[in-house]
């Protein structure tokens, strides 16, 4: 990790009298744009991210589609889904998308995860795994909206996504968007990727697609992985992509409300602050001040919209 | 020791039963917390190192449920409820206020004791049933995940209520004295019997006895 | 392209079946008179072994047509000894379309074998929207897809050559085998 414990803005199992480092705030958010319409399936985004990461999934089966490996694992951290929808018309689309972690806002896994450290949110939005942490109890995986982290068989920790948060650290883009052969996977600031998202969904539109969009679900706070959909209005069609993706309220619920409601009734029992009760406080929501600043729309550089960390820092 | 004064309450196996769970039971209950309140994290080091406890933790939980399931066919026929108890639920106050000057008609254990009891086992077999559901190792991915969610909350919530409840007993426990030692050795004074547990010492205790029964002091 | 910079409409002396280009049935088809309106079915010049005439197929027996091609994550037999290709697509399939498979009661994820009057191979059955039922001259034909990739040792799991089923047949003029269209049938097995 290095430099990037300081990056750390929001940290699994901490409560807010003991919040995350804060000092490094000047960091710009980013995000991956994935844009289904340019995508053609080839997985090359699904060997690089191996690659990189030095994962090696088994040989697997086929089990009657061409997705492969047929599901995330530990060792496979995104997807190529194929999606064969026929509408009213009978008129045939082949919907592939990209799955995989889509770094919440306001990461549902982070919440539920019981060990201290073990799920990170670092400045530039990346939500991270700490391996060493994780105690495989599989809170996150019942805490994603999107069904994404997956518990290894041999180790007993999960696994997903990590935005390869070691590349943007020293400035480079993921391993998928490096490799994409038809550029359907963007990678810059968030603003920047919402600009030509914007871009992107005019021209589908005047193309005919009407029900183009961006996906940038607000119900999790947006995510740091967005898609241009050609059915923005319809994302169910791509592989059960949630419409409306939330943490589930029973997990608000057990997270929040048993805390919230047990830290009443022991400072009844107590008064005064005891440590006992501060121990008990719910998490609170640490966020950068500057955050709100750095949404202001910048100019996207050309081709990859990547931006140096050093270009980032010194958009201000 | 004045064994004359003295009856056996609790047998050496029961004992054991009891004491063997409680241990289990502590375990548990304090990794547990350890991942349900981010400051007691430290409790969960009584099994370890964390992972090691994420492994234990739903172990010890199946000893818990099995030694209950032991005591429950040892001691249900002493819980079950009787006509009797609604004399103890008249008199409660009067209970808590240390006032025993009336025959409560109370068997080898009263109302309360007995409602601990179905509480302990109803939140245990909860705890065990939402706990194999959310068994991540062996159990949770043949169940769908907003199961899952569900058993978790209902884990937790059960967990707390148990934890409270067994607070509670503890304390009435160190409250009513002679009820540890009773626990620990067995045996309880003819004198404690008669006036926590009258209708027991009426009807099991004295019959059995040789020795005349000397006047509570 | 031509020497002189442009392609030609016709060719005097470069097609053996020259000068106009011309559409023939493959030789093993479904389509048992001409195309077209011609009578003419086969290309007449074509070179035809009697050991390999006698080894093709009728559609009576044989009444779907196949196709073989590759796939993105696989490049002809080479790349399955890599093991991160390989977990891109370990193991043969051949695609069926999905009123051909519910026709046969085939499931995906099934395993068929897929037979021509040449040989069989087993695979397991992608079930796919992509593959629709054509009208042919009035006729119905249904068609099954068959990537190439399998056979051999190598980091996926162990597959037939699809090429066992494939006719040798060549174009008249460039001698490149014919097996983009030839005729097989399908069970479940």
């Amino acid at each position: 990790m290095g430099m990037q414990s300081q990056d750390i803005i929001r940290r699994s199992a901490t409560n807010g009298f003991t919040p995350a480092p804060q000092a490094r705030s000047h960091e710009t958010e980013v995000a991956k744009l994935i844009d289904v319409s340019l995508c053609t399936g080839c997985k090359g985004c699904q060997v690089a991210c191996s690659e990189w990461n030095d994962l090696r999934d088994e040989v697997g089966h086929n089990v009657g589609i061409y997705d492969n490996p047929a599901d995330l694992t530990s060792e496979t951290w995104t997807v190529i889904r194929f999606d064969e929808v026929e509408d009213e018309s009978d008129k045939l689309e082949w919907l592939l998308r990209k799955e995989g972690c889509m770094h919440c806002e306001d990461p549902g896994c982070l919440k539920a995860c019981p060990s201290p450290g073990a799920i990170l949110q670092f400045a530039n939005g990346i939500v991270d795994f700490q391996s060493d942490q994780c105690i495989g109890c599989g809170y996150c995986v019942a805490g994603c909206p999107f069904d994404i982290p997956r518990i290894s068989k041999t180790d007993n920790r999960a696994y997903k996504c990590t935005l390869c948060a070691d590349r943007v650290a020293v400035g480079q883009e993921p391993a998928c968007v490096k490799t994409c052969p038809t550029g359907a996977i963007s990678f810059g600031s968030k603003a920047e990727m919402k600009d030509l998202a914007a871009d992107r969904v005019d021209e589908l539109k005047g193309r005919g697609h009407n029900g183009a969009g961006l996906y940038d679900p607000p119900g999790v706070g947006g995510t740091h992985v967005m898609y241009v959909l050609t059915h923005a209005d319809k994302p169910e069609l791509y592989h059960r992509l949630p419409a409306d993706p939330t943490i589930s309220p029973v997990v608000r619920g057990w997270k929040e409300c048993s805390n919230h409601s047990v830290h009443l009734v022991l400072s009844q029992l107590w008064p005064g602050p005891l440590p006992i009760t501060w121990g008990l406080a719910p998490m609170r929501r640490t966020k950068h001040p500057i955050r709100s600043r750095s949404q202001t729309r910048r100019s996207r550089s050309p081709i990859t919209g990547l931006q140096t960390k050093r270009e980032m820092r010194d958009g201000y | 020791m004045d064994t004359d004064n003295r009856v056996l309450r609790t047998k050496f196996g029961d004992r054991l039963l009891h004491w063997t769970m409680v241990s289990c039971f502590f375990l548990v209950a304090m990794s547990g917390l350890s991942w349900f309140f981010p400051s007691l994290h430290w409790l969960g080091s009584v099994l370890g190192p964390p992972q090691l406890a994420r492994i234990l933790h739903p172990f010890l939980g199946v000893a818990v449920f099995v030694l209950l399931m032991c005591m429950f066919v040892r001691f249900v026929h002493h819980n079950m409820p009787v006509r009797t108890d609604a004399v103890w639920f008249r008199h409660v106050l009067d209970v808590l206020l240390n006032r025993h000057g009336q025959k409560l008609q109370i068997g080898k254990y009263n109302a309360g004791q007995k409602i601990l009891f179905w509480g302990i086992m109803a939140l245990i077999s909860a705890l065990f049933v939402t706990g194999v559901v959310i068994w991540r190792a062996y159990f949770a991915m043949y169940f769908p995940i907003p199961v899952i969610r569900l058993a978790l909350l209902a884990h937790s919530a059960a967990a707390l209520a148990l934890i409270l409840l067994v607070l509670g007993h503890i304390y009435m426990g160190l409250w009513v004295r002679g009820s540890i030692t009773g626990m620990i050795t067995g045996y309880v004074s003819r004198a404690w019997a008669r006036q926590h547990h009258d209708r027991w010492y009426a009807e099991e205790v004295a019959p059995e006895d040789t020795t005349p029964v000397k006047p509570h002091s | 392209m031509q020497s002189e910079g442009v392609a030609r409409l016709f060719s005097r002396k470069g097609l053996v079946d020259g000068p106009f280009p011309e559409h023939y049935e493959p030789t093993e088809s479904p389509i048992m008179g001409g195309a077209l309106g011609k009578t003419v079915r086969h290309n007449p010049v074509a070179r035809m072994f009697p050991d390999d005439v006698s080894r093709m197929g009728k559609p009576e027996q044989f009444p779907y047509v196949a196709t073989t091609y590759s796939v993105t994550e696989l490049f002809r037999h080479w790349t399955k000894h890599s093991r991160l290709n390989a977990i891109m697509q370990p193991e043969q399939f051949v695609e069926i379309g999905d009123r051909l498979a519910g026709k046969l009661g085939i499931a995906a994820g099934d395993m068929v074998r897929v037979s021509s009057q040449r040989g069989y191979i087993e695979a397991k059955a992608v079930v796919t929207k992509r593959l629709k039922r054509l009208n042919v001259l009035g006729q119905e034909l249904d068609q099954v897809g068959i990537p190439c990739h399998w056979g051999f040792k190598g980091a996926t799991r162990k597959g037939f050559l699809a090429n066992t089923l494939t006719p040798a047949m060549g174009d008249v003029n460039s001698q490149t085998p014919e097996f983009k269209a030839f005729l097989v049938n399908v069970e479940k097995v």
